[in-house]
């Protein structure tokens, strides 16, 4: 699987920022009150398409943003990872 | 349905979970661990979907319709950031071996054993009522399912809440608090919270998926019914619903504070993961649970309503089933439920037990001092032991309190109504967390002044109005103020009464929370430790924090180890001391082995990773009291390093001021003794000056005087003898004159008073004008010129007059040092190259010696030596003539050898701007 770069992974990191704070946008009034009304589609509520439409979205591009792990670089091992349990522990 | 069998089915289902539990575990420590994936770390994430989810959603939804979505959308919204916030969080937890939010904030304002415990409190205060809605969940959906069963073996809602904590703190001790070694993972813990994770999603989803095709057919169906009916289409939208935008917003942020900084959350997401990598899968999958499992709420809501009417809205999931007669499905949703409650009871239980005993507890244990050397083996097992046993007693005290909660206050409430609560109580971390992230200039005195301030406003404006209905509180009170004050009604404060409860209590505790935090730690200073502590957590991602160097000293080995063997048992002592040994081969490896252990102190970093090996277990304030008391270690304090050098600086400041100030000095004085010999060559110069100047004025002045005593004495003189005298006393005035306008004209020069006045001067003109002026005295002595000047030669800037001067004066020279038998020849020759004018006066006279090839040019030289050259004149002629051509930006020097004439030669500058610049 590809590796980000150390400026590609900063990069990623703008554009869930972006994402969050597009949606955040878009998911509160006044913006969302542009669904708050009492139409319905096909039986269901707008709002209540709306909502969940926004979120399978919203969920979507995340996971299309974090698809590569990121350089290895920046998963730099730590001291709790070299201390593994006593496997006769439990 | 009977009592017995759903008994005997929780317990059962319990029982299979801690089953599966172990099997995690031994798993886990046989290397193949189940845990170690981001499916089951998403899944485990999903404790936030607690009893409140499961059976409160849809009485939310049933009366104020979608606004119960917020609580799931703040984390949606928080979750693209988790890989810039939570992947920090998590770096910084494991570098410094951190295992609560309590520890965090503990650590990184100074490793404060205060903050840790107020921070406790906070969260064991704020989370007590949210264990209670488990409890009471778990109660009342029993009471449901058992309903119309006989009489109760368990003595009604009550006697079910208490049994159900009873086993819950069993399980939960047996699940997170087992183990012998007091360690920060719990994988059986986290692999059981995802099952149920998984198993509480199947469950709502089958009632879902019966409601709505099983009792309507399908979703417009649904819709449709509901709205016919007012009440129900008004759920439809949220202003209907009577939601405000404030009131929206509000719940987003506080589910976005509550998803990272709730206790439970804090353990799973953080301290229980094992890959920061788990995060990029956990981002969105976590997110896709919380919407599928709110898929149906609404529907299930509106259901409910529509079926069953008026009955507690809040257990329509286990309602609905048994309305329809569906037992197998109603227990199926009661485990799920169970599941929801369980798996939040469990862990949040277990975070707080750890925060409990490692912040109130171990930091006044260890201050207990070990009273002596040799007990302190057993000192520090005890202490371990202490440990345990203090979680365990917490477990239990916590789920009791809780019980006691729901008892007392709780039972009147809503579920989400009380969870809120909770979340508002951990919002109040948000500031001093998001500060010790990305703010340096956060201190210890500041989080401390925020937390207490937003806790205090929480608890008038949210927790005080709760205390109403069991009577503790008189009503009169929320409408009056405390103490009779109208400013002070809980619930509007200051008369604030546009905001609804939860956004008011917020606002308040926030805005006092934020301004202490941020005022306070502005106008304090943070100490060192707390400067080292910033940076290490807020430039985490910019490596290198984490070694703290020498931060400890003067601990004998045999002490660490005793004490590391007293918490971690020897066999895990033994593993990480070699771990130690691998990662600093240089550090004392001789000193690790057992045989030949010797008191010298340890090395530094053996002591930091020592702590930080502690700080696992009973957190870093009690491990750092725990180090510097067992082991006598002393803390190397960054105030103390700095203090140190900055003093040493000092005084190698001051030492090179020193050294600089004797450096001038001696320049000084060295300055001072040339000039004084610099003067005392001038004063005797000036001597001889003057010794020679009056000579020179006494000699013509004598033979004036003689001459004319004896034309006063002698009044009979004849005539031609009166006119030669005459003749004389006038020439020898013309001499003293001629001497006085020298020794002015050398004055004026050396005084730098002397001007040119410049022009284009054509050179061939002024040999002409020089040797015409000297012909007379030339043809006396027979002697004979050669000019070679040219015509073409280029015009020199200079002032013609003092040109003409140095000319006769070279002339002159010239022709009193050339033969005065006929053979005397004076060759003047001009040529310009290179940019300047040269001019040589050569004569076939006496020579100089070379040694006074220089000292001719000074004044009087000749006057003071008679024997060389030159026997007549003034001895003024050449020192000017030097002064003038210098002026001019010239040089003027002699080639001669004693016999054989010799040979002036003057270089001017043909261009010079200089000149014409000069005054």
């Amino acid at each position: 699987m590809p590796v980000l770069t150390e400026r590609a992974a900063q990069r990623r990191g703008q554009q869930l920022m972006f994402v969050a704070l597009t949606f955040a946008a878009l998911l509160t009034f006044p913006m969302l009150g542009v669904w708050d009304q009492p139409a319905r589609l096909g039986g269901v509520p707008v709002l209540w398409l709306a909502i969940f439409g926004s979120w399978l979205l919203l969920i979507c591009l995340t996971a299309w943003l974090v698809r590569h792990p990121a350089a290895p670089k920046s998963e730099a091992p730590t001291e709790s990872n070299s201390i593994n349990p006593d496997p006769t522990r439990g | 349905m009977a009592e017995l069998p759903v008994i005997g089915v929780s317990v059962g289902y319990l029982a299979a979970l801690f089953g599966v539990a172990y099997w995690a575990e031994r798993r886990s420590g046989a290397r193949r661990s189940l845990v170690g994936n981001p499916y089951i770390y998403a899944l485990s994430l999903a404790v936030y979907c607690t009893a409140w989810t499961y059976y409160g959603s849809v009485g939310r939804a049933s009366q104020v319709g979608i606004e119960f979505l917020a609580i799931y959308l703040g984390p949606t919204l928080l979750a693209p950031i988790w890989w810039l916030l939570l992947r920090k969080i998590i770096r910084i937890c494991r570098q410094q071996r951190l295992t609560s939010i309590a520890d965090f904030l503990s650590a990184r304002y100074g490793k404060s054993a205060s903050l840790g415990a107020v921070v406790t409190v906070l969260c064991v205060v704020g989370s007590i009522p949210y264990i209670a809605l488990q409890i009471k969940a778990i109660a009342a959906s029993f009471a449901l399912l058992t309903q119309g069963s006989g009489p109760s073996v368990l003595g009604g809602v009550g006697g079910v809440a208490l049994a159900t904590t009873i086993v819950l703190a069993f399980f939960t001790i047996i699940f997170g608090v087992r183990s012998v070694e007091a360690t920060e993972r719990h994988d059986g813990m986290v692999f059981a919270v995802a099952v149920e994770s998984l198993v509480k999603l199947v469950a709502f989803l089958a009632v879902g998926v019966f409601v709505v095709w099983g009792l309507f057919s399908g979703p417009t169906d649904i819709f449709d019914q509901a709205a016919a009916v007012p009440a129900l289409k008004r759920l439809f939208t949220l202003q209907d619903s009577g939601v405000t935008a404030p009131h929206w917003r509000t719940l987003l942020l506080l589910s976005g504070a509550a998803i990272i900084l709730l206790p439970r959350q804090f353990q799973l997401a953080v301290v229980e993961n094992t890959n920061e990598d788990h995060l990029r899968k956990a981002m969105w999958l976590f997110p896709l649970y919380l919407l599928i499992i709110n898929l149906f709420v609404l529907p299930i809501a509106l259901g409910g309503a529509l079926r069953l009417g008026a009955t507690d809205a809040d257990f329509y999931v286990l309602a609905l089933p048994l309305h329809a007669n569906s037992p197998g499905l109603a227990l199926l949703t009661y485990i799920g439920g169970l599941s929801a409650a369980s798996s939040m009871i469990i862990v949040e239980t277990v975070a707080l037990a750890v925060m409990l005993s490692n912040h109130l507890l171990m930091p006044l244990l260890v201050r207990i001092p070990a009273a002596h050397i040799t007990r302190r083996p057993g000192w520090f097992a005890y202490l371990s032991q202490s440990a345990l046993w203090g979680r365990r007693l917490a477990v239990a005290v916590v789920l009791l309190l809780a019980y006691g909660w729901y008892m007392t206050v709780g039972q009147g409430l809503a579920l989400v109504n009380i969870g809120l609560v909770s979340f508002a109580a951990v919002a109040q971390l948000v500031p001093v967390v998001l500060g010790s992230l990305y703010w340096k200039g956060g201190t210890r005195s500041g989080a401390m002044a925020g937390l207490l301030g937003g806790f205090l406003l929480w608890f008038v404006t949210l927790v005080l109005p709760t205390f109403v209905g069991p009577g503790w509180l008189a009503p009169q009170v929320l409408a009056d103020g405390l103490f009779g004050l109208p400013q002070l009604r809980p619930e509007a404060l200051f008369g604030l009464t546009t905001l609804d409860p939860l956004t008011h209590g917020l606002f308040w505790s926030w805005t006092v929370n934020i301004l202490l935090f941020v005022g306070v730690s502005l106008f304090g200073e943070p100490s060192g430790d707390e400067a080292q502590q910033a940076v290490a957590f807020v430039d985490v991602f910019k490596g290198g924090a984490g070694a703290t160097g020498a931060a400890w000293a003067g601990a004998p080995l045999p002490d660490v180890r005793a004490l590391l063997t007293g918490f971690l048992g020897p066999k895990r002592t033994a593993q990480a001391l070699r771990q130690f040994s691998d990662r600093h081969p240089d550090a004392l490896t001789s000193q690790l082995l057992p045989a030949n252990a010797t008191p010298a102190d340890t090395d530094p970093r053996l002591l930091t990773w020592a702590e930080k090996l502690l700080a696992g277990s009973i957190g870093p304030a009690a491990a750092r009291l725990l180090l510097a008391s067992a082991t006598g270690a002393q803390r190397v304090t960054f105030e103390g390093v700095v203090g140190a050098l900055r003093e040493s600086q000092q005084l190698v400041e001051a030492n090179r001021q020193l050294r600089r100030q004797q450096r001038e000095l001696q320049r000084l004085t060295t300055e001072l003794q040339t000039a004084y010999h610099q003067l005392q060559g001038l004063d005797q110069l000036k001597d001889e000056f003057l010794s020679t100047v009056t000579h020179e004025l006494r000699t013509p002045l004598t033979s004036i005087r003689a001459l004319a005593e004896i034309l006063y004495d002698v009044p009979d003189l004849q005539d031609p003898e009166r006119s030669r005298f005459l003749l004389t006393i006038t020439r020898e005035s013309d001499r003293l004159s001629r001497l006085i306008t020298l020794v002015l004209d050398l004055e004026k020069f050396e005084s730098g008073k002397a001007t040119l006045d410049v022009s284009s001067v054509d050179m061939a003109d002024v040999v002409a004008d020089a040797v015409a002026a000297t012909e007379q005295l030339a043809t006396e002595r027979q002697i004979q010129f050669q000019l070679d000047t040219p015509a073409t030669l280029p015009f020199v800037p200079a002032d013609r007059d003092r040109l003409m001067q140095v000319l006769v004066n070279l002339l002159s020279n010239a022709i009193k040092a050339s033969p005065t038998d006929g053979t005397g020849r004076i060759s003047v020759r001009a040529t310009a190259e290179a940019g300047q004018m040269q001019l040589t006066v050569t004569d076939n006279g006496k020579g100089i010696d070379p040694a006074y090839h220089t000292l001719i040019f000074d004044k009087f030289f000749q006057a003071r030596n008679q024997s060389v050259r030159k026997p007549e004149g003034s001895g003024l002629g050449l020192a000017i003539t030097k002064k003038i051509v210098e002026l001019h930006l010239g040089t003027i020097s002699v080639e001669s050898a004693a016999t054989c004439g010799a040979v002036f030669r003057v270089t001017l500058p043909l261009v010079s701007d200089k000149l014409y610049s000069r005054p």
